[in-house]
């Protein structure tokens, strides 16, 4: 008998081609609307936290407990001695590192090439042009002249300080900042390139000089104040305690996860999905009435054939069975769609994006989202979607099917 | 009988499906209705924080300031009673409130940053009403009193409470250093998060005097009488004898950088406008649909009874339209009625706007206003009667045997 | 002993001096001769710091007591400055304010800043510590300044924890005053110049009274400073330069 019904079932929804459309795409845009903003808003929480991973955190990363403790003030003197022992075992144990220095300092610019004489407060940051790649994407975002080269006094400036100071690639600046032992030091750099990255915080701040020449200018010869570190975050646990073990012997280090190098923008992050939820609720508040809606029209619809099939003598359970069949293969054919929709909405989405780069210059949204807010494929909410959209045109079907049955065959009928 | 009258008939002989797709624009109509108060509750909410906290509807500043600011450079001020003097002849002015702002540094073992404002409280009670955020204490007792008022969150950031004293370090006017003592008198609170983190105000006089000001100010905000025109305004001003030359008079829309924000606001609102727009009109486009599809047959017989095929369209037209007027009607209604609760408390999403540094507040309060009720209910008409249009004019070429044929 | 002044104030560089004349002397004797001759017991002097920058001119005047290398106390007397005061001991610096409650006590990172908005750092005047106990000579010559015959000193740091890495010093070979002095950077990039313009001479010393300092990095700044009515060896209050005597 279910064979029969389900088989009438899918002829009915056969029979009305048009209806069947009109329903399915109701239930098509409503899902694919969800899946689309839910990708983009999860695409800038994602976002922001892969940035942060490929431009400022990594893994997580090594410093002496001295500099953490008072990282706000960028001890540069509390610097990791002989980082390349370390950097050795890390290797040795399969880790991705790459050593960093960063130091507080003043750039200072002269008239010609520059339209006016200037200077700013800055913090430096020392890369290994070799090592770096191995956890950040520095160098795929050069935007303009070329990557750093070991031992030379260059710099890579980010595109909106560039912008700020008016500098351009092949034009000189100074930099004064002081050495780890007290002394005043200059540099005398010239800016070879300017980065332009996803993380607006890298465009913002960011000035990179060759490692090897600032352990040098800084007297701190094979010393670096971080070690960033790289690796499979599937599994966090085992690769901190082979860092936590290589650490063992050295207790003036101290490993930090992401996390907590990133604290502050994590709690902002966990605040704002409030906001985010407030919105996709709308979202699906909406969505809900529009399937809800069809369904029930389409129901409705058809209270004159629910008669008949009732007069001819089918059981009210089965009539039931067949409306909800109906419902639900309705639902899916238009979760089906609406998934498709989803996934064209993803596609442009994560292939071109809203460019919003004009207004977000100079402010801090919260997010680590550069120029374009992206799309993600949100493979979980396309499932849970499908089932939603499926169930709600079932669920939406009972309240009608059940009236229907309810009265009798020839006010049905008289439909 | 007339086109209306049968219309309407048929709007009453199928009750349910005419509630259906009415529902389906009220819904649509009501919530777009909703979004659209939301946004301009937060753009106004944002123009009024950007009034009163930050530029006033004018402001007047010396021309250089703004391009040294960078140096703090105290010594490129506006002369305080000159000003007033001038501005005192200028008609529609509400209140003029000048402000110094002074980055200074927090003395203990290690120094912490700050920016204090010395302000003139009689007037910062009118412009920005600070006795409001008031939450604890008082305002410095007199224009001389060695005092400050500060946000609970700088409280909690420079680890200090209520009544303890503390001494700030300062650059003054001519480039020298000085340092003061202050007893915090009082704790602010206010909605925006971006103001928590930055203010503490001492009063103008003992501002000017701590940092050698003399009778410079670093700004004048003016705020303006409603219903002036802010530019006319600042024209006027500009022609001012006193303040004509030296001076940048900007109202808060020419000050670039923040306008811009506002500008950014706006492109994010409409997006999020955009994507609840079509998802509402699918929903009126897809129940008029299904209304149309559903009656093939009626518009078989109404052809084999011999009505024109563009009679038949304009029958259809003229349902839904009624359908559609009378629920985007009770939709805007609706609106307006779910929205006056959100108006008068606001949502709360302080949440949200943490560490977004757009000077919107935490609870936003949604703004109702006739232009946009109007809107929004002629959008829904437009929509459902442009969605109708397609399939019934299609419906109109049928045959009207197939028309029959169809079930 | 070297007058407190070029020590704390005037010299952005720990300044020498040397003020006896001794012929074909190394470069090391040059210096020691210069130490052992700053030995004014006390001095006390008034005068004003005149700052140029892109904003225009200020003057602030001031008086200066000082008791041999370590201690001195900087009072100003102009008007935007009045009764600010800034003592120096032989550890650390303290700032008095006549309207603020605590004394400030300088340390760290706060000594890099900038002494009542002039060149010159609080860094600069700290510090009673022996040239050669800090610095070790470099190379000595000879070249004539304004028709001043000068030896040229080039020293360079040998402790950690002190401003300037490299510095060069012009000592007038009749006089053993300071001239000139530069102060570079690690990488040998010029920071500050020192130049006196004019002397004193008192009790058988030569202390430099107008004085001109530049910042080389950014051009558009100059610090002058000027000393007058100087005296020395007077007998001061020996509770002049007591943290207790400089909330008073």
């Amino acid at each position: 008998m279910f064979r029969f019904i389900s088989q009438l079932a899918w002829k009915n929804l056969m029979r009305y081609k048009r209806r069947t459309l009109i329903t399915a795409l109701a239930i098509a845009m409503g899902i694919g609307m969800y899946i689309g903003v839910d990708s983009m808003l999860k695409s800038a929480e994602q976002e922001s936290e892969r940035n942060l991973h490929d431009f400022e955190t990594g893994s997580g990363v090594i410093t002496t407990k001295a500099y953490w403790d008072s990282k706000e003030r960028i001890p540069t003197s509390e610097y990791i001695e002989h980082s390349n022992v370390l950097l050795q075992s890390l290797s040795d144990a399969g880790l991705q590192a790459a050593p960093r220095i960063q130091a507080q300092g003043e750039l200072i610019v002269y008239e010609d090439p520059y339209p006016v004489d200037g200077s700013m407060r800055v913090i430096l940051t020392g890369i290994d042009p070799v090592r770096d790649e191995k956890v950040f994407k520095l160098q795929k975002t050069l935007s303009k002249g070329r990557f750093l080269k070991e031992q030379n006094p260059e710099v890579i400036l980010g595109s909106w300080i560039a912008e700020k100071l008016n500098a351009d690639v092949g034009y000189p600046i100074t930099i004064v900042t002081r050495t780890v032992n007290g002394y005043m030091q200059t540099i005398d750099a010239t800016v070879v390139g300017i980065i332009d990255a996803p993380d607006p915080v890298i465009n913002r701040t960011g000035v990179y000089l060759p490692l090897e020449y600032l352990q040098e200018m800084l007297e701190m010869p094979q010393g670096a104040t971080h070690i960033f570190i790289n690796f499979n975050m599937s599994n966090v646990n085992k690769n901190e305690q082979k860092i936590n073990e290589i650490l063992l012997n050295q207790p003036m280090l101290m490993y930090h996860s992401w996390e907590k190098l990133a604290e502050d923008y994590l709690a902002i992050a966990g605040a704002k999905q409030k906001g985010t939820s407030f919105i996709l609720l709308l979202v699906f508040i909406i969505a809900a009435v529009g399937i809800s809606n069809t369904m029930l029209m389409a129901v409705y619809e058809r209270m004159r054939e629910l008669g008949m099939l009732r007069a001819m003598g089918m059981e009210d359970e089965d009539i039931k069975n067949l409306f909800f069949i109906e419902a639900g293969l309705i639902g899916i054919i238009g979760a089906v769609f609406g998934v498709v929709l989803g996934i064209a909405f993803d596609f442009y989405l994560v292939t071109y994006g809203f460019d919003f780069s004009m207004f977000l210059k100079d402010i801090d949204i919260g997010y680590r989202v550069g120029g374009a807010f992206h799309g993600i494929w949100n493979i979980t909410t396309m499932i849970s979607c499908f089932f939603i959209g499926a169930v709600i045109a079932v669920l939406v079907s009972i309240f009608p099917v059940r009236r229907g049955l309810k009265k009798t065959i020839v006010e049905c009928l008289r439909k | 009988m007339s086109l209306l009258t049968m219309a309407y008939r048929n709007i009453f002989r199928n009750k349910r499906r005419s509630l259906l797709s009415g529902i389906a624009i009220l819904i649509a109509t009501m919530s777009i209705l909703l979004l659209f108060g939301l946004i301009d509750g937060m753009k106004d909410d944002m123009k009024k924080n950007l009034i009163d906290f930050y530029l006033g509807n004018i402001r007047i500043r010396n021309a250089q300031y703004t391009a040294y600011e960078h140096l703090n450079p105290l010594m490129l001020g506006v002369p305080l009673s000159s000003s007033m003097n001038a501005l005192a002849g200028i008609e529609g002015i509400d209140t003029i409130a000048p402000r110094i702002k002074l980055p200074a540094g927090l003395i203990r073992d290690t120094e912490t940053g700050l920016l204090i404002q010395a302000v003139d409280f009689e007037v910062e009670k009118k412009f920005q009403h600070i006795d409001v955020y008031l939450k604890e204490g008082r305002l410095p007792e007199s224009p001389d009193a060695r005092e400050i008022v500060l946000t609970k969150w700088l409280l909690n950031k420079l680890n200090v409470n209520l009544n303890d004293k503390i001494t700030l370090l300062i650059q003054t006017k001519t480039g020298g250093t000085n340092a003061m003592t202050f007893r915090i008198c009082g704790v602010l609170e206010y909605p925006v998060a971006m103001l928590n983190s930055s203010s503490a105000y001492i009063p103008l006089r003992v501002g000017q005097y701590f940092a050698r000001m003399d009778d410079l100010v670093t700004e004048i905000l003016i705020k303006t009488k409603p219903a002036v025109d802010e530019k006319l305004m600042a024209q006027t001003i500009k022609m001012l004898p006193e303040l004509q030359r030296d001076y940048e008079i900007k109202t808060w829309k020419e000050i670039n950088e923040i306008y811009s924000f506002f500008e950014m606001a706006q492109g994010i609102y409409i997006v999020i406008a955009i994507v609840f727009f079509i998802l509402a009109s699918t929903v009126i486009i897809n129940t008029t649909l299904m209304v149309v599809f559903e009656r093939m047959k009626e518009i078989g017989t109404l052809g084999a009874l011999g009505m024109e095929g563009g009679e038949i369209t304009k029958l259809f037209f003229l349902e839904a339209l009624i359908i559609a007027c009378v629920a985007a009607f009770l939709g805007a209604i609706a609106g307006n009625i779910v929205g006056i609760p959100l108006a008068i408390y606001g949502i709360d999403f302080s949440g949200a706007m943490q560490g977004i540094s757009m000077e919107v507040s935490g609870v936003v309060r949604l703004k109702l206003s006739l232009v946009n009720t109007v809107l929004v209910f002629c959008y829904s008409i437009i929509v459902s009667a442009c969605a109708v249009l397609i399939p019934s004019r299609q419906a109109a070429h049928i045959k009207p045997i197939q028309a029959l044929r169809s079930t | 002993m070297l007058n407190k002044i070029t020590k704390c104030v005037v010299s952005s560089v720990a300044v020498i001096f040397v003020a006896v004349l001794v012929q074909a002397q190394s470069a090391e004797d040059i210096i020691r001769r210069y130490e052992q001759n700053q030995n004014i017991k006390t001095m006390s002097a008034s005068g004003k710091i005149v700052i140029y920058n892109q904003f225009g001119i200020q003057e602030k005047a001031f008086k200066i007591w000082s008791r041999g290398t370590d201690d001195s106390l900087i009072v100003f007397t102009s008007k935007d400055e009045s009764g600010q005061k800034i003592l120096r001991s032989k550890k650390a610096v303290y700032l008095y304010y006549p309207d603020a409650e605590e004394i400030i006590r300088l340390q760290g990172a706060a000594l890099r800043n900038s002494l009542a908005g002039s060149d010159l750092s609080y860094e600069d005047m700290t510090g009673g510590k022996s040239i050669l106990d800090q610095y070790v000579i470099e190379s000595i010559s000879e070249e004539v300044i304004d028709t001043t015959a000068c030896w040229v000193i080039k020293i360079k740091a040998k402790v950690n924890d002190i401003p300037y890495p490299i510095q060069k010093l012009w000592i007038d070979k009749k006089t053993y005053a300071l001239k000139k002095s530069e102060a570079y950077s690690l990488a040998e990039k010029l920071l500050k110049t020192v130049y006196v313009k004019d002397y004193t001479s008192i009790g058988g010393f030569v202390i430099p009274s107008h004085i001109v300092v530049q910042d080389n990095l950014k051009k558009q700044t100059k610090t002058e400073l000027i000393l007058e009515t100087i005296r020395i060896n007077e007998a001061l209050d020996p509770n002049l330069f007591s943290l207790q005597n400089l909330s008073m």
